[in-house]
C-alpha cells in the first residue's frame, strides 16, 4: 500500500495488492475490544468516570471503527478485480484521519494487550512459533506504519 | 421544645479551599502511543510550546509518568477526558 500526501491536506491510500486489502479490512476486527473500561480503571470512584466519560468515549471509539469499516467496504465494492488495470485508492481528508488513527490505536493497543507474552518472547528469542500470532505481529508492522504516515501527513 | 442545633455551615473560605484543592494531571507511558503523537496532543490541549510538550513527552517515555497539569480538580477532570479522547493514559492525583 502506497500513502500519498494530498493538496488539501490529507491523504490517499493507493491499494496495491490482495493483502493490503485483507489488511484494511481486519482493522475492524482487529480493534473489537471496548477501550473506555480500561481509561476509567485509571480514575477514583468520586470522578463516576464509569457513569459520565465511558459511555461517551465508547460511542467515539466504537464509531471510529464503525467509519473506518464502512469506508473500506465502499472502496472495496467500488474498485476493479485487476490489480493491472486499475489500483484502487481510498481518500481521507484532513478531518477523517483523526477516525482512521483513533481506530488503528484501538487495534495496537488490542494487539499488545493480546500478544504482550508472544511480543517479549521475540525479543528474546527471535522466534514465534504459532502461525496466527505470526500473522498478527504483521498486520501490527502494517497499522504502526499506516498510523506514522498518516500523523507526518495530516496531523501537523 | 428543645432548640435544634443548627447544622455546621462550612465557612466561604474552607469551600474556597475545598474548590482550590490542587490536583495533578498525570499522563501515563504505554507501548503504543507514538511519541510524536503524544507531543502533539499535549500542545493542541493545554497549549504548550513544542519544547515543553518534548520535553513532558520524554518524561512519559523515560520515567514512565509526568505531571503535565496541575490546578483545581474539575478543570483537571476536563483535561483528563480529553487525554482518554485521544486513547492517552492519563490519571489524577492529588498533589502532595
Amino acid at each position: 500500500m502506497i500513502v500519498l500526501p494530498t493538496l488539501n491536506g490529507g491523504i490517499k491510500l493507493v491499494i496495491e495488492s490482495e493483502q493490503d486489502w485483507d489488511n484494511l479490512k481486519s482493522i475492524s476486527d482487529d480493534a473489537a475490544e471496548d477501550f473506555s473500561k480500561r481509561f476509567s480503571l485509571l480514575m477514583d470512584e468520586d470522578s463516576m468516570w464509569g457513569e459520565i466519560v465511558e459511555p461517551e468515549l465508547k460511542d467515539q471509539f466504537s464509531s471510529q471503527v464503525k467509519f473506518v469499516k464502512k469506508q473500506v467496504e465502499l472502496a472495496f465494492d467500488n474498485s476493479v478485480d485487476d490489480f493491472e488495470e486499475e489500483l484502487p485508492e481510498i481518500p481521507i481528508t484532513k478531518e477523517e484521519a483523526e477516525l482512521w488513527y483513533g481506530a488503528l490505536n484501538q487495534v495496537r493497543l488490542s494487539f499488545e494487550e493480546k500478544f504482550r507474552k508472544e511480543i517479549e518472547a521475540l525479543k528474546e528469542t527471535g522466534k514465534i512459533e504459532d502461525g496466527e500470532v505470526v500473522r498478527a505481529l504483521f498486520r501490527n508492522q502494517f497499522y504502526f506504519g499506516f498510523q506514522s504516515e498518516i500523523m507526518a501527513h495530516t496531523m501537523g | 421544645m428543645n432548640a435544634v442545633e443548627a447544622p455546621a455551615r462550612k465557612s466561604k473560605s474552607q469551600t474556597r479551599e475545598k474548590i482550590a484543592e490542587p490536583w495533578q494531571v498525570v499522563v501515563l507511558d504505554d507501548p503504543v502511543n507514538l511519541m510524536e503523537y503524544v507531543s502533539r496532543i499535549l500542545i493542541r490541549i493545554f497549549g504548550y510550546s513544542r519544547e515543553k510538550a518534548d520535553a513532558l513527552m520524554m518524561d512519559v517515555h523515560t520515567k514512565g509518568k509526568a505531571i503535565v497539569w496541575s490546578g483545581g480538580r474539575e478543570r483537571a477532570e476536563m483535561y483528563v477526558n480529553q487525554l482518554h479522547s485521544a486513547q492517552l493514559h492519563a490519571t489524577l492525583e492529588k498533589t502532595k
